[in-house]
């Protein structure tokens, strides 16, 4: 727990259903009344079978996906701001300053360098170029991306050159709280035991960590809880 | 100083006789906030533009604009010398052709420099320097300075048409299918130059385009238009990932992957 008590993320009776317009309006119920809580320091994984929610859940706390019902409260600074209410400006203020994703594919803007996407987060958050570019390129050598590779876009790299990239972008920027969706799906051992020893350091910082690993040995070097979604929505 | 919208607009209609361009369009635009309005072709997102950047006259509504002194104008109340001169300083429009954007007869300096000597600058050393640093800032080689408009690629002369749009730092940018018309490459490389100088200026921007891509990529919240109407508002991805209205759903699902 952080010093003053508050939570990281306390997600409050959350629901979220997916209605297919397109597709004669099928509604497709994913969170029913789901709460959870994660504090500092700890790295919270989801456990359900693939298409329970896992990661609706944390697109819902990115402010991604809107959800029907309930509340998704983030410690930002010293207060608990809703993102299910929040506006736009104040979810993208959060997005800066506060969470930080991972997802499982990188998307790719044609002519933006790879160094260019790592030290991104990091200028939006108000770090000067030079030292942007600087502490871009450290997370690059750490994840061994290719030195050659920085200055070229990630368009033409392999599944788990981009994945790196993506992860080197996600953590590069230090937020106090990490959402991470398979962070690690497509590297290969070596480079998945990197990307576990940086979430086992983000969490000894203080980070509040919620994610989903398929990979059970991941798991279980990073996880300091397990939850299942399921048995979350039942109780 | 309480930081307050830009831009406020509340209740714009504009109708064509009996016809809807649009109807009661609500929204506020923050500094350095990129809006994105989405829609298909005769969804009212084009007659918005218009309505907002003094083009058109809506029949009723109000656009409120806080000017740089901290005060706040109604846009559709001002008297029209007031408006040509915030037209000139504050705002700047990037047309989809960049023929309408630009004087065709004049030299791509002076297609920057005119825009400079509008607000003032007098200098012709300063005037020329600014207009070289722009052309370099858009990727238009300095030696082609003095060429005329007409000899460039449409990719350059839309490019030429943002430096001149950009060179008297406007706060508030209309950007009307900026990357319309141009092939795919040069399209990314024109996005790519949009994305960092909004970014590095603060600019606040209205970018009007029935492209999904370009949205994503420039804007930070969009606004769905159809029939004349929102139907749906919010944060870029959101919208994009997760649409709500039956309307923003066809849409996302109507987009052809490469």
């Amino acid at each position: 727990m952080s010093e003053t008590g508050l939570p990281a993320i306390r997600v409050r009776d959350l629901a979220k259903a997916f209605t297919l317009h397109t597709q004669g309006g099928v509604t497709l119920p994913v969170l029913r009344r789901l709460s959870l809580r994660v504090d500092a320091g700890e790295c919270v994984v989801l456990t359900d079978p693939s298409g329970s929610g896992k990661s609706t859940l944390l697109r819902a706390i990115y402010g991604n996906y809107r959800p029907q019902s309930g509340e998704i409260l983030v410690r930002h600074g010293n207060r608990m701001v809703d993102v299910v209410s929040a506006e736009p400006r104040q979810i993208l203020e959060m997005r800066r300053s506060t969470m930080g994703y991972v997802s499982q594919f990188l998307r790719v803007i044609p002519r933006v360098p790879a160094v260019s996407v790592v030290a991104e987060p990091l200028q939006a958050f108000g770090v000067g170029k030079a030292d942007a570019i600087e502490r871009a390129r450290a997370i690059l050598k750490r994840l061994r991306i290719p030195e050659r590779l920085w200055g070229l876009s990630p368009v033409t790299f392999s599944g788990g050159e981009q994945q790196r990239v993506n992860v080197a972008r996600g953590f590069v920027a230090g937020h106090p709280i990490m959402l991470l969706d398979e962070p690690t799906a497509s590297l290969d051992a070596s480079s998945r035991a990197i990307v576990v020893q940086m979430i086992r350091e983000a969490r000894e910082r203080g980070t509040a960590l919620l994610g989903t690993f398929h990979d059970a040995d991941v798991r279980a070097l990073v996880a300091t809880r397990s939850v299942s979604l399921i048995q979350a929505e039942a109780a | 100083m309480i930081p307050r919208p830009l831009l406020s607009v509340r209740g714009l209609t504009k109708r064509y006789g009996q016809r809807v361009g649009c109807l009661d369009i609500g929204f506020d635009l923050w500094p350095g906030e990129v809006l994105g309005v989405v829609g298909e072709s005769g969804s009212g997102k084009t007659t918005l533009l218009h309505c907002l950047s003094g083009r058109l006259e809506p029949n009723s509504g109000s656009v409120s604009f806080s000017q740089r002194d901290g005060s706040v104008v109604d846009l559709l109340q001002v008297p029209e010398a007031a408006r040509r001169r915030l037209a000139r300083t504050d705002w700047a429009l990037v047309h989809q052709n960049p023929r309408d954007g630009l004087r065709m007869g004049v030299s791509a300096g002076g297609n920057v420099g005119e825009r400079l000597m509008g607000v003032g600058a007098r200098h012709y050393g300063q005037i020329r320097g600014q207009a070289l640093d722009w052309l370099e800032q858009v990727e238009i080689p300095q030696d082609r300075v003095d060429d005329l408009p007409v000899e460039f690629s449409g990719g350059m002369q839309q490019r030429l048409q943002i430096a001149r749009c950009l060179v008297t730092r406007p706060r508030l940018v209309f950007m009307d299918e900026p990357t319309g018309g141009l092939d795919a490459s040069v399209q990314a490389r024109l996005l790519d130059l949009l994305r960092s100088l909004v970014a590095d200026l603060h600019l606040s921007a209205i970018v009007v385009t029935h492209d999904l891509a370009v949205a994503r990529l420039l804007a930070h919240r969009l606004l769905v238009m159809k029939d004349g109407e929102v139907v749906e508002s919010g944060l870029t991805d959101q919208v994009l990932d997760d649409p709500q209205h039956p309307y923003s759903q066809l849409l996302v699902s109507s987009v052809l992957q490469p």
